[in-house]
């Protein structure tokens, strides 16, 4: 509870600077108006054109996230939609998205937490999207628009609409921007000196008084010069194999327009990312470089077939090639993240590759040498919709029939190529070891294949009588995911929503829905779910409506019944008795068994969907018609919860249930937003502030009754790792003396001291407690700023990132006893004793890591508060500065409008807790590939 | 133009299309798994079910050798939590029931759960649980023939004395345990409470009769070998029986008699089917044999001399994990150099000390079941002195597995080859039975029951089969003199416990059997070791001064030698079950 409280405390202090940066930014007394989509007067039409006025619902537009110049669309929205925390885990070219939760993380731990994803109504993936395919991206968040989706919708929704043509003239639009990566968050490694010094302390800690490198090799480390760098090398592995920076571009021409008959938009995109390796054969044609080369395509077709009638036609597909040296992306890092600087030197004096009998791992040969790996992914989506008005039965009818298909084929392949290494003696004769082979026939390295059909049918009424508005929706959906070994993954939806309003004032709003999954029992595969919702739009009474203080003022509020079907396993059909093959058994005098049936799974006929109540209450104004405000609290209560319940099903059942829907997690959480338009002259600014604060806590989870408080997972946050709390380091023997046994092996002065949270005496397993959420943030917040004057414009984006923890690698500290080596974190350790030279070196009281070490020591690698640390952050996160060319010129050269730009994605840490590594992910260069910051310029084209 | 109107009902018509052909989308059967109606609506497959449950039956060669203790079945043994048998000095088992570890929290607060004992219990009602399948659903395989009518007799005799088995196993170490006899569902009340004793054995005595009604005496072809059988049944229910009329129990409910006892051991006898096999040491030898009631059929994988107690220098793995330990040693008669009767050895007893391992003096069971110093192993001659090939100093660290200058031999061939270990060729055992009930057994029973019922000269039901004729068939299988008609009862059953501790070591009979007789305090005595110096002349000084095993601790209440403690985490999933004397009030830290 103190920590909690601390930690509340630190939030605000880092809010207030946060606020001061942001604010810092404001010019005074400029005011605009606002245009920002989901302001309180909106009508927003959410899937299967089902319309709300009372409902949760973040909006951004595409335009939006051209302005980041990540691959991965996921990585811009944390920081554009309130209600979205993100976390990306690394820098893989092609494959470095981010992880995102709507409203934080609302299940067990382990469980589904993932919103559901639509792009045009259908299941797809917008990640690989370009950003000027969107015309849209909705964040549903409360029960009002996500019952609909019966028991997918707990999670949230996102959906994404892509851009469709305008009647009109051609338009044609051509995005080209390049630009360079640059890796950040990566371990400063000491060289073979350094080491060297630091591994005699370690050796000493372990017993050995005589230094493992004597003074003259030290010597030899120190001056890299002739011979030394053979003999006694000293190797920067990040300066000497990653590239200070890697190319990355993105193009795309987008061409639309259309008649009243037809409209049409169609784009051809084209991005490549390259790797860092520097030794990486660079050929077109046979690349071993870390990249990811994808090609977006899109026809959005619109045909008006009569007055009534109109048609959707999408064509979409996205080719994907991603490529890496063949012995893959995370053993180059793994070599350049743990090789010792002393091991071999990178080229013998004869320019052979250096290496040892046991090391064949110099990373010129693994980046040049060992062959490549190829994957092609290969998506494809298609749509067809109509909708017809059935205005002659009665106006404001309409239906609606879609089908899309998204299909996704993976093929990959590699080459291996081997080569020898030459180890050098003191002489500098050298000896080989290994064989050189050139490359290989190529083996197939993946082949797959899965897709997803899915229909929907809506009929739609939409009309108003007098004061008294309706909008009523009765819709199906089915889907179907067919991955080719298995039976196919299906839901299937019913539905009906009503959205009333009286004198455009009052709102009502419900919805209904009977969803299914084929997971469950017969006749128990469909939940009914359902939401109630109420908007008042109190600026329109008339205390309110002369206003000039409060220009907008509206007040919504929803519950409901949502459902969550998301396993926690790939086990299916938990509710059937299933049986198998089993052993048998070896009758008779040979010992050969007869084969036999077991009962492999015992059946749950109650097995069940997560059910998730949620309460949404919000409030949106504006203030002087400047400035816009919006306030959500939201409640989201779940039961029914995937969890096992072995601690609470007897062994006399006699067999075991791998999950029963036993859990319970309440969350809770705030939503605010502060924005700022204004407009004078030229100038023009929008600033925005956002905050998602979400918190929840275990009601129920199966675990076993009556643990002592520390070890309890109920009551506390469902999220995080499990870990001791780290009480610094042991002093002395004294100290060792006076402090509880530790139980995880041997330990002295300098090793890690842990609390005694049961308070038996011992420290063990059960002093464990749950550390926070790893990764997932409690607060989310985000500023942005966008500023034009005349043909100039500026975006900042600036996102926080409170209350979290992540995993600190050993490799920022000392990895030798893991097999790496040492980087600067290991100036930080603990070390009391008089060095050879008679100076004493006590680092006791500012030590940050245990004493070095050269084995691995069970006591100090226990997961704890040391290796688990409070990461708060602030990044800058994007920064775009755009200048749009006169109009006076466009007419001399024939274009609508250029605009050429600059941005940058990652640019910066203001504000970093843990200080080691990237804080957003500190592993990620150690574990994958490293994280990188993007700057890149271009031109925007209008024709 | 007809067609351009109508289109307008085109969408309204592939909607309806759309809601109406949905509903059966959801119905995704699995297309790898079978259901319980498939398995049980096929013959073959309801055979297949039905060898399955011949799973459950674990045998003492414990699944050890694979390096896990999952649902050991050899857990008893390895405990050696009778005075006659020692465990190896690192073993977990040992260490984790006399230390208390059936309540220690592991990683994770999964306390409880991972212990020895606590699998032992899930394991019995796994069992029990897939028994109980059967035993509701064989009657919906079809049946063609009256061959089949007869199969399916047979094979559900012989589930219900597999169900009786495993409820045996159950009530031998914790006493009334919850009765399941049908299979759980998920909505089923999960907690019953415990059974008192005589309910227990009752149903244990009842499913034996069930079986034993609808098995035959032998199986019906020689590839079904290690099936149960109607004599297996019958000795269960006397092995149930004679648990009940025990001491023990017999003071606490059970409402069994010795007669009841004697009674069952007899019918067993008459049945005429088992013998006893001349040789001693055939009998754990040769599969199958004519002494054998029941057993497991034990895989070559198990390798249990491999593991268990061979010396390296044997073609073993020296992990030694059985030894006799001097006090067991005692248990073995010699011949008396006047009378010519084998009588008790005596340890202040010059000449018995002078022979104590003289082969021709020392009963042949002492020879034939383990190696001492000097003894003759696959041609070599052990030496369990200090330099000697199996004294202290001759195996380095390992010495130490090879502690109480003794080593079982009794499960292992010194004569087939069966590859080699370490260099050294590996003589052992092909394929092993691992013993449940035999013969000898049956008859030290009745011997027991019927001296406790009438004395040694009774008889049960006027048969004219005697306790003393009982043990004497023993006896002289053995070679030893049989024990004279004169002997009081007292003597007598002193004599038939002994005689089972000798006759049946390392079968998991002693570690009960002290149980049952409610005498857990002879495992709280110091236990000794014999350690031998070789004199320079060649001559031996023995001293048997030295207690074994620093990890033998002593419980602090003595109820705690007799029943297993229920796993404290099954306790607080069933609020219903009442914990074992003796350990309700140990608390978890």
């Amino acid at each position: 509870m103190m920590m909690k409280i601390k930690n509340n405390l630190s939030i605000y202090k880092h809010l207030m600077s946060f606020g001061f940066i942001v604010l810092s930014f404001i010019p005074s007394g400029v005011f605009g108006q606002t245009d920002r989509p989901g302001s309180p007067d909106s009508t927003i039409t959410i899937g299967y054109n089902v319309k709300t006025n009372t409902a949760a619902i973040s909006v951004i537009r595409g335009s939006e996230l051209e302005t980041h110049a990540t691959d991965n669309l996921s990585n811009a929205l944390g920081g554009l939609l309130t209600g979205i925390s993100a976390q990306q885990m690394g820098g893989v070219p092609g494959s470095d998205g981010s992880n995102l939760w709507l409203r934080g993380f609302r299940t067990l731990s382990g469980g589904a937490s993932q919103p559901l994803v639509l792009v045009d109504n259908a299941p797809g993936d917008y990640t690989m999207l370009d950003p000027n395919e969107i015309e849209t991206i909705k964040v549903l968040k409360d029960a009002a628009s996500t019952a609909i989706y019966g028991q997918r919708g707990a999670n949230g929704v996102i959906l994404v609409t892509t851009k469709r043509g305008k009647a009109g003239r051609m338009s044609i639009k051509l995005d080209a921007q390049t630009g360079f990566q640059e890796l950040v968050g990566l371990p400063t490694f000491l060289n073979s000196y350094e080491y060297g010094k630091l591994f005699n302390e370690a050796k000493f800690n372990e017993g050995s008084p005589i230094p493992f490198y004597d003074d003259a090799t030290l010597a030899k480390y120190k001056d890299q010069t002739g011979n030394n760098i053979y003999t006694n090398p000293s190797v920067d592995y990040i300066g000497q194999f990653l590239k200070p920076n890697a190319p990355i571009q993105r193009y795309s021409l987008n061409i639309s327009g259309g008649s009243s008959f037809a409209k049409y938009s169609i784009l051809l995109g084209v991005m490549d990312q390259q790797g860092f390796y520097k030794y990486a054969v660079e050929d077109p044609k046979y690349s071993t470089n870390a990249s990811s080369t994808r090609y977006n395509m899109r026809t959005n077709l619109d045909i008006q077939i009569n007055k009534r009638l109109s048609v959707l036609f999408n064509l979409s597909g996205q080719i994907a090639r991603n490529k890496s040296p063949f012995v893959g992306n995370s053993t180059i890092w793994s070599t350049i993240m743990h090789e010792l600087p002393n091991s071999y030197p990178i080229f013998t004096p004869t320019g052979m590759l250096g290496g040892t009998s046991t090391k064949f791992n110099n990373p010129v040969g693994l980046m040049s040498r060992s062959g490549y790996q190829e994957v092609n992914n290969r998506n494809m989506q298609a749509m067809l919709e109509a909708t017809q008005q059935l205005d002659f039965i009665t106006k404001g009818l309409t239906i609606t029939v879609s089908g899309a298909y998204n299909g996704f084929n993976t093929y990959g392949y590699q080459k291996q190529q081997s080569f020898a290494v030459y180890s050098v003696d003191a002489n500098l004769v050298q000896t080989k070891f290994g064989l050189d082979k050139p490359l290989s026939d190529g083996t197939d390295l993946s082949n797959d294949m899965n897709y997803t059909t899915s229909l929907w049918g809506s009929i739609n009424y939409d009309r108003s009588f007098g004061d008294h508005s309706l909008q009523a929706t009765v819709m199906t959906y089915l889907d179907q995911k067919f991955i080719p070994r298995y039976s196919p993954y299906v839901n299937l939806n019913y539905g009906a929503t009503l959205n009333y309003g009286f004198l455009k004032r009052y709102f009502l709003g419900g919805s209904l829905s009977k969803s299914g999954n084929d997971n469950y029992a017969p006749g128990s595969r469909f939940g009914l779910f359902y939401s109630f919702s109420g908007g008042w739009d109190v600026h329109k009474e008339s205390f309110l409506s002369e206003s000039n203080i409060l220009t907008q003022l509206k007040i919504r509020s929803s519950y409901g019944l949502v459902g969550n079907n998301g396993q926690v396993s790939t086990q299916r059909y938990l509710y059937q008795t299933q049986y198998t093959t089993g052993e048998g058994y070896p009758f008779g005098t040979t010992y050969s068994s007869t084969s036999g049936t077991v009962e492999s799974q015992a059946g749950n006929p109650y097995f069940t969907w997560e059910k998730s109540k949620q309460f949404n209450i919000g409030i949106d104004g504006g203030l002087f018609n400047k400035v816009y405000f919006s306030f959500d609290y939201y409640t989201d209560n779940r039961f029914d919860m995937l969890a096992s319940p072995m601690n609470k099903l007897p062994d006399i059942f006699g067999s075991t249930l791998s999950y029963t829907n036993i859990g319970k997690v309440n969350s809770k959480g705030i939503e605010a937003v502060l924005g700022v338009n204004e407009k004078m002259g030229d100038f023009r600014l929008n600033m925005e502030l956002s905050a998602t604060f979400s918190d929840n806590k275990v009601i129920e989870n199966g675990e076993v009754n009556g643990l002592s408080s520390n070890l309890q997972g109920i009551g506390k946050q469902s999220f995080g790792e499990w870990g001791l709390k780290s009480l610094g380091f042991f002093y002395d023997a004294a100290d060792i003396a006076n402090s509880p046994v530790q139980k995880f092996g041997t330990y002295a002065p300098g090793d890690v001291k842990y609390a005694d949270l049961n308070h038996d005496g011992i420290i063990d397993g059960n002093d464990k407690t749950r550390l926070g959420g790893t990764g997932i943030p409690n607060l989310f917040t985000s500023a942005n700023l966008k500023l034009s004057f005349k043909g100039f414009d500026i975006g900042v984006q600036i996102v926080g990132l409170f209350n979290r923890e992540v995993y600190i690698p050993l490799e920022f500290s000392n990895a030798i006893p893991n097999g790496g080596k040492l980087a600067v974190g290991a100036y930080s350790r603990w070390a009391n004793y008089t060095d050879q030279n008679g100076n004493v070196v006590d680092t006791r009281s500012t030590a940050l890591y245990p004493r070095l070490l050269t084995t691995v020591s069970t006591n100090n690698t226990q997961n704890s508060t040391l290796n688990i640390k409070e990461a708060d952050f602030i990044r800058l996160k994007n920064i775009e500065i755009g200048y749009t060319l006169p109009k006076a010129w466009m007419k001399a050269i024939k274009l609508e409008s250029i605009r050429l730009f600059c941005n940058g994605y990652n640019l910066a840490l203001l504000y970093d807790q843990a200080k080691i590594g990237d804080p957003e992910y500190p592993g990620a260069p150690i574990w994958s590939y490293g994280k990188t910051r993007i700057l890149s310029f271009g031109a925007s084209l209008n024709f | 133009m007809n067609s351009i109107k109508n289109i307008k009902w085109l969408i309204p018509f592939l909607f309806t299309i759309l809601i109406t052909s949905c509903s059966d989308f959801l119905d995704r059967a699995p297309t790898s798994a079978l259901n319980q109606k498939q398995v049980f609506s096929d013959l073959q497959l309801t055979r297949q079910y039905q060898i399955d449950l011949y799973q459950t039956l674990r045998s003492g060669f414990s699944s050890f050798v694979n390096g896990d203790f999952t649902e050991s079945w050899g857990y008893d043994l390895i405990s050696n939590m009778d005075d006659y048998c020692m465990g190896s000095k690192n073993d977990n088992s040992t260490f984790e029931l006399i230390s208390g570890g059936w309540m220690n929290r592991g990683e994770n607060a999964n306390w409880g759960n991972a212990f020895e004992v606590a699998r032992r219990w899930r394991f019995s009602y796994q069992s029990i649980r897939a028994i109980n399948i059967f035993l509701e659903n064989y009657k919906y395989a079809p049946l063609a023939t009256d061959a089949d009518r007869i199969e399916m007799n047979t094979m559900v005799g012989e589930a219900y004395f597999l169900r009786a088995h495993h409820y045996f196993e159950l009530v031998k170490r914790w006493g009334g345990v919850p009765l399941v006899y049908k299979v759980v569902k998920a909505s089923d009340d999960q907690r019953p409470p415990r059974a008192d004793i005589k309910t227990c054995i009752d149903s244990i005595v009842s499913d034996c009769n069930k079986g034993a009604a609808l098995m035959d005496t032998v199986v019906s072809s020689s590839q079904w070998l290690g099936r149960a059988t109607k004599g297996a049944a019958m000795g269960l229910k006397a092995r149930a029986l004679i648990w009940g009329a025990s001491p023990y129990w017999s003071t606490r409910g059970s409402g069994i008699s010795w007669q009841d006892a004697a009674k069952a051991a007899l019918d067993v006898i008459n049945l005429n089917v088992y013998h006893l096999m001349p040789n001693y040491r055939d009998v754990f030898l040769k599969t199958f044999n004519s002494e054998i009631l029941y057993c497991q059929n034990s895989a070559p994988k198990n390798m249990w001399d491999l593991y268990m107690w061979t010396p390296n220098f044997l073609g073993g793995l020296t992990y030694g994990n059985f030894q006799p330990t001097q006090e067991f040693v005692d248990c073995y008669e010699i011949k008396d150099n006047v009378t010519g009767q084998y009588v008790n050895f005596d340890r202040n007893n010059p000449d018995h000390m002078a022979n104590m391992y003289n082969k021709d003096r020392r009963d042949p069971r002492f020879n034939q079941s383990m190696i001492y110093n000097g003894a003759n192993w696959q041609g070599i001659t052990c030496e369990y002195y200090t330099g000697g090939n199996l004294g202290y100093q001759a195996v380095g660290s390992m010495a130490a597995y090879f502690y109480t200058g003794y080593c079982f031999t009794k499960y292992w061939d010194e004569n087939v080859l069966v590859g080699t270990v370490n260099g050294v060729a590996r003589k052992g055992n092909p394929l092993l039975n691992w013993i449940f009930l035999r013969y000898a057994d049956i008859l030290l029973m009745y011997a027991e029951a019927q001296n406790q019922a009438g004395g040694p000269n009774s008889s049960a039901n006027g048969s004219g089969i005697t306790a003393l004729w009982a043990i004497n068939q023993v006896r002289e299988r053995a070679g030893i003199s049989d024990l004279p008609s004169s002997i009081s009862q007292a003597d007598f059953d002193a004599k038939v416990r002994n005689e089972r501790s000798v006759e049946l070591c390392i079968e998991d009979q002693r570690f009960f059997d002290v149980r049952r007789w409610g005498i857990g305090d002879v495992l709280a005595r110091d236990l000794h070791k014999v350690v031998a110096t070789k004199n320079l002349d060649g001559t031996f000084v023995y001293d048997f001064s030295q207690t074994v095993g620093p990890l033998r601790k002593h419980y602090d209440n003595p109820d705690q030698y007799i029943l297993y403690p229920i796993n404290i985490e099954e306790i607080q999933r069933n609020p219903k079950l009442t914990q074992n004397p003796g350990w309700q009030d140990i608390i978890r830290n």
